[in-house]
C-alpha cells in the first residue's frame, strides 16, 4: 500500500550513490547561482528559497562541501548558521528525501516504511512559505521511519482561500484533491500543523479532513480570515459552515500564541471561542513566531511532541508540560 | 522613479515584509504621502528585513541591506536614501 502520490516510490529504498550524486548535483547547482549573485540580497533570496525546501540531509551535505570553500564563501556564514540551529543534528539510519509533487506541494518522506506504520504532517506554511521555521529544522526533529510531512505553500499569500494552483482553484476542492492524492487515512495518524496565516486553513482542513488532530499556531482569527475570502469577492458562508459543523469524529483542534503577544492572543482567544479547541498561551512568549522562540530554548522537539501529542522519535506517549490555572504553559 | 513609484514600491516591499503592518488607512495615508511609518513599530524581525531589502531590490534596482534600516528607522529615511542612490 502506498499513500497514492505520485511517483509511486513510496517503498523504494533509495541507493547511497544515487543519493551522493543527487546531493552532488545539487551543490553544483547552488555554486552556479551563487557564483551569478551580485548583492546581499540576491545571496539572501536564494538561502531563504533553499532553507524553506532543504531536507537535514542536504544541509550536513552542503555544510561538509561549503567547508572546503574559502572562509570568505559567502555560503560559509549561512550554512554554518543552519547547521548550528538542527536541533537533533544527527544523521538517521534513514532521512527525509524530498519530492515536490508541484509547485506549490512538497512531500518530505524516508520512503522506507508502510503509511499505515507512520503520521502525516500536512503542512499549511504561513506568509514566508515555511512553517515558521527552515524546513531542515523542523524535519530534524521528527524520526522518518515515524513521519512523512507534506508542505503546502500559500504562493498567492491569500491564505489558501483562492486554493492551491495544482490542486483546486479554492479551499474546498484543493482540499478533496489532497484527500485523493494523499490519502491522509491510509496513514497511523494524520495532523493538520498550520502557522500565521496557515493556521485558519490547517483547523478547517483537519475538520474537512476528519483528521486526528488539527493545530494553528499563530494563526490569525476566523473573522479576519473571513473578510479577507469577502474583500476578495467570495463567499465566505461555506468557511463557516465548516466550522461550526461537528462532524464525528471531531479532531481534537489546538489553538496556540505566545501569551505575551497581545495580538495573536486575541486572535486565538477569539478562533477558541468559535470552536471546539485547546487554548496554550505559551508562558512569556512575546512573538509571533513561537516555533523560533521555542528552538531558541532549547525546547524544540518537546514542543512539537507536545503539540502533536506524541513522541517524535518512537511510539511512546508523551509528557506532557505543567499548565499554570490561567490556561498557560510553561 | 517618480516619488509615488517610489512610495509604492516601499509600500509593496512592507507588505512583503510584514503581513498585515499596514491596513487599508494606512495604505492611503502612506501613498498620500501623509504617512511616515516608523520601522520599529513593525516588529520586523531578521527575515522580514531580508525580505523588505530583497523587495526594495527587485523594484527599484538600489541595494539596501538588513543592517541598514536600523539606521534608517523610517519609511521617510528609507526613500531619502533611495531616491539618492538613483541620482
Amino acid at each position: 500500500m502506498n499513500a497514492g502520490l505520485p511517483p509511486n516510490r513510496a517503498h523504494v529504498v533509495t541507493q547511497p550513490s544515487s543519493l551522493s550524486s543527487r546531493l552532488d548535483r545539487a551543490y553544483r547547482l547552488y555554486r552556479r547561482r551563487i557564483g551569478r549573485c551580485r548583492t546581499e540580497n540576491q545571496l539572501n533570496r536564494i538561502h531563504l528559497a533553499l532553507e524553506n525546501f532543504l531536507t537535514p540531509a542536504e544541509v550536513r551535505y552542503l555544510r561538509a562541501a561549503l567547508a572546503r570553500e574559502p572562509p570568505d564563501s559567502p555560503g560559509r556564514p549561512w550554512i554554518a548558521r543552519l547547521d548550528r540551529f538542527m536541533p537533533v543534528n544527527k544523521p538517521r539510519p534513514v532521512e527525509f528525501e524530498r519530492s515536490g509533487l508541484f509547485k506549490s506541494l512538497t512531500r518530505y518522506t524516508a520512503g522506507t516504511v508502510f503509511p499505515e506504520q507512520k503520521t502525516l504532517i500536512i503542512g499549511f506554511s504561513g506568509h514566508f512559505h515555511r512553517l515558521m521555521l527552515p524546513m531542515p529544522w523542523l524535519l530534524d526533529c521528527l524520526d522518518p521511519r515515524l513521519y512523512d510531512v507534506l508542505v503546502l505553500r500559500d504562493f498567492s499569500r491569500r491564505s489558501f482561500t483562492v486554493g492551491v494552483p495544482e490542486l483546486g482553484a479554492d479551499f474546498f476542492a484543493a482540499i478533496a484533491r489532497l484527500r485523493e492524492l494523499v490519502r491522509p487515512h491510509a496513514y497511523r495518524n494524520a495532523i493538520a500543523l498550520g502557522t500565521s496565516s496557515g493556521g485558519t486553513p490547517a483547523l478547517l482542513a483537519a475538520i474537512l479532513l476528519g483528521l486526528k488532530r488539527g493545530i494553528s499556531v499563530s494563526g490569525q482569527d476566523f473573522q479576519r480570515f473571513t473578510t479577507r475570502v469577502k474583500n476578495r469577492g467570495l463567499d465566505d458562508t461555506p468557511y463557516a459552515a465548516l466550522l461550526a459543523s461537528r462532524p464525528e469524529p471531531f479532531p481534537d483542534l489546538l489553538v496556540v500564541c505566545g501569551a505575551e503577544h497581545t495580538n495573536d492572543v486575541k486572535a486565538a482567544s477569539a478562533l477558541h471561542e468559535l470552536v471546539p479547541s485547546h487554548l496554550w498561551k505559551i508562558h512569556n512568549c512575546e512573538q509571533h513566531a513561537v516555533l523560533p522562540w521555542q528552538l531558541a530554548q532549547g525546547r524544540l522537539p518537546a514542543f512539537l511532541a507536545e503539540m502533536l501529542d506524541q513522541s517524535l522519535e518512537s511510539s511512546d506517549p508523551v509528557a506532557t508540560t505543567a499548565v499554570a490555572p490561567d490556561g498557560q504553559r510553561y | 522613479m517618480e516619488n509615488a513609484q517610489l512610495r509604492i514600491a516601499v509600500l509593496e516591499a512592507l507588505k512583503a515584509a510584514v503581513p498585515g503592518a499596514v491596513n487599508d488607512q494606512m495604505r492611503d495615508s502612506f501613498l498620500a504621502g501623509g504617512l511616515n511609518i516608523e520601522l520599529a513599530r513593525l516588529e520586523m524581525d531578521s527575515l522580514a528585513r531580508m525580505e523588505f531589502c530583497i523587495a526594495i531590490e527587485l523594484s527599484t534596482g538600489v541595494t539596501l541591506v538588513p543592517p541598514q534600516l536600523a539606521e534608517l528607522g523610517s519609511t521617510d529615511a528609507i526613500e531619502r536614501c533611495i531616491r539618492e542612490q538613483l541620482g
